[in-house]
């Protein structure tokens, strides 16, 4: 049996669960990883410059 | 069927039609006085809050049934009106009504066997017709009154034994025991007022004022106002606080007096309120206490016309509005610690016997004699079942919490106890339970186990480049740049899986994709060691591959710009130091489901620490928390 009190608050929740689906859906279809630690979030531009590499070594685009 | 006639009082001279004259009894409503053998004293029928009159109709089985007439009885603890029906074909039928329950019921002609009447006792099980019952009360029936046209005479004080079965189906069966072999059974169906079809009944609306009797206290002589007339089997003087029981000849007499109350009542008598919908006066006002304890709770009696009685409780505070269950547990045993009802487990929370220490109002059991009562409270909060076992009779109710501010709101009070500890039945503020929470979220984990699953299977997870590179390959720059590819398909994800053949020693890599139309770059950055050797045994740490993803990019034309470093090259070996690179486009990504099922378990897990500390203080006023067992 589920009270009126609890059915009233457990909307919430379903509404924050549908979001997450909602969420890992996007990402599934986007190929968004949620958590990337080895990714550089600051991704640069043309005419900007990219957060540099560990090893000092210069960031130059040569094809 | 007999046809009515007309007939003429021999005491007052009234004119009647009588719908069954060949039954043997008729009592004049003018003059009381009984027909045709006038042998019994006249007895008024008295007033009661009954919704049903003689003129009352009833549609059942595709018949319809008048209402002949009624015997009025008085039980051990409470009263009971049993009409007599008649319906088009001539045949009669009996409507039992006691407080809002109602039992329609024929003879059944087969009886009961001899050797069960022995079995007749609260709790256990008869069968008749393949139908098993549950005694649920057996008492001792003494006339009071009657009225109308009637199939038997009687004498005021004429008594019987019976015994009152049912089944949660709604079979309901009624053993009338003349002694130790005879019976006569009536069968049918029991249900509430709403469940049958009556008609011509009596408003139940309008000037409460106009229904109430007013009696005068035998001790005090101080007018107590009775909302429920003769279904008040006792009443309690506010004045003298005497508490008093009407005898079989329908007097008041005084059985105790009680001490002045430690606390008047919060909700004043005769406060009307709606709870679940239902209007409810307060008729009574109980203040009880555990036979063997030392702590007291209120108890509020409720009266609805059509419902019939219910009851709220408080204690430190917290507020259980409680109602007789017709549909009750039935195979419960007295050492049982918990119940199944409903399709939920309830938890023995209490068991004592009460001492009744105040009361004021009416009540239609006989309160003080509630102390030879077993009662038994089993919880699932918001809920609770109370089990009450006297020696005749078995009764079930069914309780939920209140809200101390829906109370208040409800009877528009201006002050409320203040509320102490955990309820028995109390729900965390936040309204949400463990258990339903964990239900709604292994729900929504499925969901998002089958989309994952989904993603798995329709990613392309497309090789578009794989080699080795050496270190000789890097330019000046110290950069080796690849040749363009075309990532399809719209917006995916990349991984890089990396390898170096490394022995004991170490590499990073920084990896640049570069989009060759916008020249947006992507960066991920990687490190891979492994070290292995020998002590007390073989060992190694570390791997000599790994992956990274790039997450989010769009379809298009891109290269690579890769700087890769290694570490110690002194080594021989290393002569050199190379890695291999594999790229693949559109892939799935576990970790995202994994992340997911994480955030939705918080929740949950918050609220099972929280339960569990809430949960040991409500079990801490219990003397069966599991601690205990």
């Amino acid at each position: 049996m589920i009270g009126k009190q609890e059915w009233k608050s457990m909307r919430y929740y379903i509404a924050f669960l549908a979001l997450v689906l909602g969420v890992f859906t996007y990402g599934g279809v986007t190929g968004w990883r949620f958590y990337n630690p080895d990714e550089v979030t600051e991704r640069s531009y043309p005419g900007g410059h990219s957060t540099g590499g560990r090893m000092g070594t210069g960031r130059f685009y040569h094809k | 069927m007999t046809a009515s006639v007309n007939y003429t009082c021999t005491g007052c001279g009234k004119a009647y039609q009588r719908k069954r004259p060949d039954l043997p009894v008729f009592v004049c409503p003018a003059c009381f006085v009984i027909h045709p053998e006038n042998t019994a004293a006249p007895i008024v029928m008295p007033e009661d809050m009954s919704l049903l009159t003689l003129d009352s109709v009833l549609e059942m089985e595709g018949s319809r049934y008048v209402f002949l007439g009624r015997y009025h009885y008085q039980q051990t603890n409470s009263y009971k009106n049993n009409w007599v029906l008649l319906n088009e074909k001539g045949e009669l039928a009996y409507l039992l009504e006691a407080t809002g329950y109602y039992a329609f019921c024929k003879p059944y002609p087969k009886g009961l066997p001899s050797d069960e009447l022995q079995n007749l006792h609260p709790g256990n099980d008869i069968t008749l017709e393949e139908i098993r019952y549950v005694v649920d009360a057996v008492d001792k029936n003494v006339l009071t009154t009657f009225e109308g046209e009637l199939p038997e005479t009687g004498q005021h004080g004429d008594s019987f034994f019976s015994a009152e079965m049912s089944t949660n189906e709604g079979e309901y069966a009624f053993v009338q025991l003349f002694d130790k072999k005879h019976s006569t059974v009536y069968t049918g169906k029991w249900g509430t007022f709403s469940e049958f079809k009556f008609s011509n009944t009596k408003q139940t609306t309008g000037d409460k004022d106009d229904l109430s009797a007013l009696v005068k206290c035998p001790a005090c002589n101080a007018e107590i106002r009775l909302v429920t007339h003769r279904q008040a089997v006792a009443c309690a003087c506010a004045q003298c606080r005497s508490y008093l029981r009407y005898d079989e000849s329908g007097k008041l007499s005084r059985q105790a007096v009680f001490e002045v109350p430690s606390t008047q009542p919060t909700i004043p008598l005769h406060s009307v309120g709606t709870i679940h919908g239902n209007t409810y006066e307060v008729v009574g006002f109980l203040i009880k206490k555990e036979k063997h304890g030392d702590y007291d709770w209120r108890e509020y009696i409720l009266f609805n016309p059509v419902l019939g009685y219910a009851s709220l409780s408080e204690y430190n505070g917290h507020w259980n509005f409680i109602y007789q269950l017709n549909a009750y547990p039935r195979d419960v045993s007295n050492r049982s610690r918990s119940v199944f009802y409903e399709n939920n487990d309830f938890d023995l929370y209490n068991k004592y016997r009460a001492t009744l220490l105040y009361a004021v109002g009416e009540f239609y059991v006989d309160v003080q004699r509630e102390g030879d009562t077993l009662v038994r409270e089993f919880i699932n909060p918001p809920f609770m079942l109370v089990n009450e076992e006297a020696g005749d009779e078995v009764r079930w109710f069914l309780g939920e919490y209140i809200t101390p501010s829906d109370i208040k709101g409800i009877f528009k009070l201006d002050e409320m106890p203040s509320r102490s500890g955990v309820g028995a039945t109390q729900l965390m503020i936040s309204g949400f339970k463990f258990r339903t929470l964990l239900t709604i979220t292994a729900v929504f984990a499925c969901l998002l186990f089958v989309t994952q699953l989904v993603f798995s299977f329709s990613s392309a997870e497309k090789k578009i480049l794989s080699n080795t590179y050496y270190q000789h390959d890097m330019n000046a720059e110290k950069v080796i740049v690849t040749p363009a590819f075309e990532l399809t398909g719209g917006t995916a994800s990349v991984q890089f899986n990396v390898s170096c053949p490394l022995n004991n020693n170490w590499m990073d890599i920084d990896i640049e994709l570069i989009n060759d139309l916008t020249g947006e770059r992507y960066e991920a950055l990687k490190s891979l060691e492994f070290y292995s050797g020998y002590d007390e045994g073989a060992w190694s740490e570390g791997s000599q591959s790994e992956y990274v993803i790039i997450s989010a990019v769009p379809e298009g034309k891109y290269h690579l710009n890769m700087y890769p470093d290694w570490g110690n090259q002194s080594n021989s070996s290393w002569t050199d130091p190379n890695f291999t690179l594999s790229v693949i486009h559109d892939v799935s990504m576990p970790s995202n489901f994994m992340w997911m099922l994480l955030l939705i378990s918080i929740f949950p897990a918050i609220q099972y620490y929280r339960e569990r500390n809430f949960e040991s203080r409500r079990w801490m006023e219990s003397d069966y928390s599991g601690d205990n067992e």
